[in-house]
């Protein structure tokens, strides 16, 4: 099973509508997909109309003891593990347990002969659960807005993984919201687009894309052949090709 | 997203909306696609599909599924249009081979036509969520004036992972309207059959009877030669249809087995009835002969085809091509005598004696428990072979074999007669060795046959094209050489062989089970 992580210290990037349109990208693809909403507020979920279930928390997520409450989505090959409100304090839960960077590779064994493909949909922190986020993944997948403040922020995201001792080629970047009319954009893009760690795929900020919440379906189910459905797909392809690499 | 699913059988017309209105409020029913389609089952003449838990549909002029008997784990591909299909024909894909390996060189036929009305639906929650997932089925047959009647449905609920609570309701729900689980498909492919007075495996070329140890002999006999008969009259249509090569094969294994059996009892009837017999029974043998001959040629080319090396193969070609020409002119021929009059009077006429005069025709020893006159028949071949068998070295003459090889086979038919007077597990387990030991003399016969008729093949080549019959002068010659060290190969293996139809259960089979009698 390949994990792939959706993360970024940023919030409202655009991490939990990539994690939404390229889980579906990957289970259309033919490969058993278990999308995980790590982020207390549900909205992965949400875009799937699938409420956890009453009995799940944060102590059976700790478990390891997922299988019963992962939900079919209404699509082929593609599964959801909701995330539960008591989700907001996995990073005190984590640390209890001895501060261990590894607990979440314990917690998703139970899942790796089910599925081929696992995608995290990260809360945006920077803390204990983003270093098992790191530690467990097998790609960390950041969209990153061309502007000035994002770039530092996945430039921090690289010294916490030096420090945590792992492969810089895990780290992949790509440009989330992209409006090229805007200056800071464009510059942006130039100026570190080229660099190895930036796939060449973008998406551009879509209105298509903002309607999710009120279709609450991924843009390929929605408003199949859009801009915004090719933009995923093509984003999906090339993380696939990226993350075979490795 | 799949659970797993439930398939209820609709008894009588229902409609969907009916069957699930006591849904709770919370959830709504959303139909799906809608779809009429005319389907055919398929199946080969001897049940192949069936006996295996396959069941075949054409969809469309040439789009097959097969599937379980409960119509799931489908296999959907394209196929020939024709109405009777070879699963050869089927030139790629896993449907093709999945047929042919089931299937196997039987052609498949259409068995009974029915109109199918298909309903997918979901059942959403207040998010719009689909929780359950189902598909609804009206199969109707249609009468040659085009009316349709009701047939059989069925009702498939799928759950959704995580959803396990609805599944749970509409399961109640079915099971208090009196809905119960069951196979759909072969359900429905059974109530097809039945409104044509048919039924699933309603042929077996296998033959069994069940006999009652104290019947007269000559009433057990009466029998087992209305089931051949039988076999024969409905192997018929297929064979004069030419549909595919097993027809004639079957319709001779119970020729055979017919005339082995008058053989048998022969002491018992008038000479005269039973000469009569045999004779216009050996005479539609000689009839259907050729055919047959040439039948086993040409299935078995791809054999031939790897004896020969590349240099050889043009000719080989060319010999194929005059053999499927024979067996066009033999095929009309042998069509001719199966239709004419005095066959089909002779089939009535041995009908006739079988029905009623058979039994009042026989002498006392015809009256004996059939079970008693079995052991002795059975006794006595076996005591034969085992020792004309011990009696072959390698110096004996190829017809002493060929001689062991009419015995074993008429032992065979005596097994196969009187089976189900015996305990299942040594009648099996002698019967299992004695078909090794007829594997081989069988292979050693038809070597000698093969390599004798493609002789004669190559002595009647004079004349007609000069480069065409050196070539295929050239390609008999290589397979008559290597059928032959094939021959000897088998020939050497006979003594082991032999050996250990000897040293196995056979001779406690003889002295502890026939003793006790
Ligand atoms: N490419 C895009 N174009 C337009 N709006 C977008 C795009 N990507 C995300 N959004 C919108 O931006 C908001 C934040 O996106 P989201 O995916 O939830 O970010 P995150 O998960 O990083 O917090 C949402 O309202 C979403 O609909
Ligand atoms: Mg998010």
């Amino acid at each position: 099973m390949k994990i792939i992580a959706i993360y970024s210290s940023k919030g409202g990037v655009g991490k939990t509508a990539t994690a939404v349109n390229l889980s579906y990208g990957c289970a259309r693809s033919g490969k058993k997909t278990l999308l995980c909403d790590m982020d207390p507020q549900g909205a992965a979920g949400y875009y799937y109309r699938i409420r956890p279930k009453d009995s799940f928390n944060r102590k059976r997520f700790l478990k390891g003891d997922l299988e019963p409450f992962i939900r079919g989505t209404d699509f082929e090959n593609l599964d959801l593990l909701p995330a539960h409100f008591s989700f907001r304090n996995l990073d005190i839960a984590l640390d209890g347990r001895g501060g261990s960077a590894n607990e979440l590779k314990k917690i998703f064994t139970c899942v790796k002969d089910e599925y081929d493909v696992l995608i995290l949909d990260c809360p945006p922190n920077m803390t204990l659960l983003s270093e098992n986020i790191i530690m467990v993944a097998d790609l960390v997948l950041t969209p990153v807005i061309p502007t000035t403040l994002s770039i530092l922020s996945f430039a921090q995201l690289i010294k916490l993984a030096d420090k945590l001792e792992v492969s810089r080629k895990k780290l992949v970047a790509f440009f989330s919201m992209v409006d090229k009319r805007k200056n800071m954009h464009s510059d942006t893009i130039s100026k570190f687009g080229k660099k190895k760690m930036f796939l060449a795929s973008e998406i551009p900020y879509l209105a298509d894309v903002e309607k999710m919440g009120l279709f609450r379906q991924p843009v390929a189910v929605s408003v199949p052949a859009s801009a915004a459905a090719m933009a995923y797909e093509q984003l999906w392809l090339e993380v696939w090709r990226k993350g075979s690499q490795l | 997203m799949k659970e797993k699913s439930v398939t209820y059988i609709l008894q009588e017309q229902t409609e969907l909306v009916t069957l699930l209105s006591g849904l709770p409020e919370k959830y709504t029913l959303q139909k799906g696609e809608f779809s009429v389609a005319t389907l055919s089952y398929m199946d080969t003449f001897d049940w192949r599909l069936y006996d295996k838990g396959f069941i075949c549909l054409r969809q469309r002029r040439s789009v097959y599924v097969l599937t379980d008997f409960n119509g799931e784990n489908i296999i959907e591909g394209e196929g020939p249009a024709q109405r009777n299909i070879f699963p050869l024909n089927f030139t790629t894909g896993v449907l093709g081979e999945k047929l042919q390996s089931v299937a196997g060189i039987r052609v498949l036929l259409p068995l009974a036509e029915i109109v199918r009305q298909s309903q997918s639906f979901q059942i959403v929650n207040r998010d719009q969520k689909v929780v359950l997932l189902g598909s609804f089925e009206l199969n109707e047959l249609v009468n040659s004036e085009g009316e349709p009647t009701f047939l059989s449905g069925s009702l498939r609920v799928q759950g959704v992972r995580g959803y396990v609570k609805i599944l749970t309701r509409v399961v109640e729900l079915l099971q208090s309207q009196g809905l119960e689980a069951g196979y759909s498909e072969e359900r429905t492919l059974r109530l097809a059959l039945a409104s044509m007075g048919r039924k699933p495996l309603d042929y077996c070329s296998q033959f069994s009877i069940i006999l009652d140890p104290a019947e007269a002999v000559i009433q057990a006999a009466q029998k087992i030669f209305l089931q051949l008969l039988d076999e024969m009259e409905r192997n018929v249509p297929g064979i004069i249809q030419d549909i595919d090569t097993e027809f004639l094969h079957d319709f001779r294994v119970a020729l055979r087995r017919t005339r082995s059996l008058l053989g048998s009892i022969k002491k018992m009837l008038p000479s005269a009835d039973v000469d009569q017999f045999q004779r216009g029974l050996q005479e539609i043998g000689i009839a259907t002969g050729p055919v047959r001959d040439l039948d086993v040629y040409l299935l078995g080319k791809k054999g031939y085809q790897a004896m020969l090396p590349e240099g050889l193969q043009e000719g080989l070609t060319v010999f194929f091509k005059e053999l499927s020409r024979q067996r066009v002119q033999e095929l009309r021929r042998m069509k001719k005598a199966l239709q004419s009059r005095n066959c089909k009077q002779f089939l009535r006429r041995w009908r006739r004696y079988v029905e009623d005069s058979l039994i009042a025709s026989a002498y006392a020893a015809g009256h004996e428990p059939c079970k008693e006159v079995a052991i002795k028949a059975i006794r006595k071949r076996l005591r034969s072979i085992l020792k004309d068998g011990a009696g072959i070295t390698s110096q004996s003459p190829d017809a002493a074999l060929h001689g062991l090889r009419i015995q074993a086979k008429k032992l065979r038919y005596l097994l196969e007669f009187y089976r189900s007077l015996f305990p299942e597990a040594e009648m099996n387990s002698l019967v299992k060795s004695l078909k090794k030991l007829q594997d081989n003399l069988g292979s050693f016969n038809d070597l000698s046959v093969q390599q004798g008729m493609l002789g004669q093949h190559q002595k009647g080549l004079a004349g007609g094209e000069q480069k065409k019959a050196v070539q295929v002068a050239a390609a008999l010659g290589g397979l008559i050489t290597h059928l032959h060290e094939e021959q000897k190969g088998v020939r050497q293996e006979f003594e082991q062989r032999f050996k250990q139809f000897t040293t196995t259960d056979n001779r406690r089979f003889l002295i502890c089970f026939f003793n006790e009698f």
